[in-house]
This record gives structure tokens, sequence and C-alpha cells, in this order.
């Protein structure tokens, strides 16, 4: 581990990478919760990093940049819909790229089908329930990352449950 | 398949498995180009500032060291000649 690492001090190159190790993975699948499908994820998550390392010197520490990660992949997975446009919301894409072998074909059918719901619910719906459930993040956490009142959470995460309960019945 | 239910385990578990297989294919590297750029950046104008710097002390030097050397021409040279 570096000097920086051990003094709890990095700079921004250590930043990305200490976080890279431990969180990478995790932001690429919220964002294919939000997005639906893993190229444009990556491509959110790392567009995310990229940005945070920039933005470094007014973050600093590791907690301030995993929030400023966490906030980012949100908005630019909110981008990356908004540029799809209307066709995102109403025709379904193309299943996640995910192993398509014979054996897999039921879970992958099963993961589509998640994917399919949440895309068909409001976004604020969508990413409270993904910041949620997910992330396990606390309604604080989430109001701070989305902006909006703990109330607001609160009430966009009960919706969005119903919604997303609703949404696997008509689907399955 | 398994509907949800109102309970927390469950729609953790559903968002869980629907991402399960997802792998991250890049990453790091990626990541590390591009940044890189900021990085090399840093790096060249940090040289280039220190290569200004000696350039400036330089010429100070050589200057100061001209100017001592013909220190010895006394106030004579100090003027144009009537």
């Amino acid at each position: 581990m570096t000097t920086g690492a051990r003094t709890g001090r990095w700079d921004a190159d250590e930043a990305v990478e200490q976080l890279y190790a431990s969180h990478y993975r995790r932001l690429v699948r919220l964002s294919v919760l939000l997005v639906g499908d893993p190229e444009s994820a990556e491509e959110v998550v790392q567009d995310s990093f990229v940005a945070m390392h920039g933005r470094w010197r007014s973050l600093r520490e590791p907690d301030k940049g995993l929030a400023y990660l966490r906030q980012t992949v949100v908005n630019r997975s909110r981008s990356v819909l908004r540029h799809r446009g209307v066709r995102a919301r109403h025709v379904p894409s193309p299943s996640p790229d995910l192993p398509g072998a014979d054996e897999d074909m039921l879970a992958n059918e099963r993961r589509t089908v998640v994917l399919d719901a949440l895309r068909a619910l409001p976004g604020r719906q969508r990413e409270v329930l993904a910041l949620r459930y997910y992330l396990d993040l606390s309604e604080a956490d989430i109001a701070e990352t989305l902006g909006i009142s703990r109330g607001a959470v609160k009430s966009h995460a009960s919706r969005g449950v119903a919604a997303l309960r609703a949404q696997m019945e008509d689907i399955s | 398949m398994t509907t949800p239910t109102n309970d927390d385990h469950d729609i953790r578990a559903l968002l869980d498995d629907a991402v399960a297989d997802v792998e991250p294919r890049r990453g790091l590297d990626e990541i590390t180009l591009r940044t890189g750029r900021s990085r090399r950046s840093w790096v060249w104008g940090t040289a280039g500032a220190v290569v200004a710097t000696a350039a400036v002390i330089a010429a100070v030097s050589l200057v100061g060291s001209l100017s001592g050397t013909n220190s010895g021409g006394g106030q004579d040279d100090a003027g144009p000649r009537a």
C-alpha cells in the first residue's frame, strides 16, 4: 500500500486505484440496474472515475470520493437514458450482455424480466430502489445522492416497490 | 420465477440476482489511460518550469559575470562620451 493510503490521504491516482479496487464492479452493476446494459454501464462508471480524478483536489477524502462517484454514476446513467429517449422507455431493449449458453437461459430470462420491470418504472423510483436495495444506502445517503428530501426517498421507495411488483406480475 | 413481495430481503435478492453475472470487461487500464494525460501534462509542466527557472538563473549569472568583468572600466563607461 502506498504512503498516501496509509496516512488516509490519497492523491488523485491513488484514489482512482483504491476506489476502483473496492467499488468499481458494484458501481457498474448499479448502473446496469439503471440503464439496462453492461456496455453503457461500464462507460458511465469509467466516465465517473475520470471525472472524480479531475475533481479530487476538492474531494480529497475517500468517503467524499465514493459519494461523488455514486452521484455521478446515477446522473450519467440518467443522461444515457435521456439520450436513448422515448424508445428506451417503451421498446424492450436486448437483454444485457450475459452468457447465452442454454443452461443459463432460464436465469438470463429471469434477469431480463427484472431489468425490464425496472426499466418500466419512473426514473426516480428506479434510482431509489437501486440505491436502497442494491447498494444498501440509508435514506439520508440516498437523499443526498439524488438531491431530494428523505420524505421523497420514502415515497419513491414505497411506490417503486409496489410498481416493481406489479411490473413483475405483468411481465411473468 | 419468484414473485417479489413487500419484504426488503426479496427485493434485494431480486436486484442482486439480476446483475450477479455482470463482470466488467475493461476498467482500470482504460481509466488510467484517460487520467494519465493529466498526469503527463503535470509532469511536463513541472519540467518546463524547472528548465525555464534554470535558464533565467543562468542568464542572470551570465549578465552578472559580464558586468563584473566590465566593472574595472570605471564610471567613464556609464554614459555617452561628450
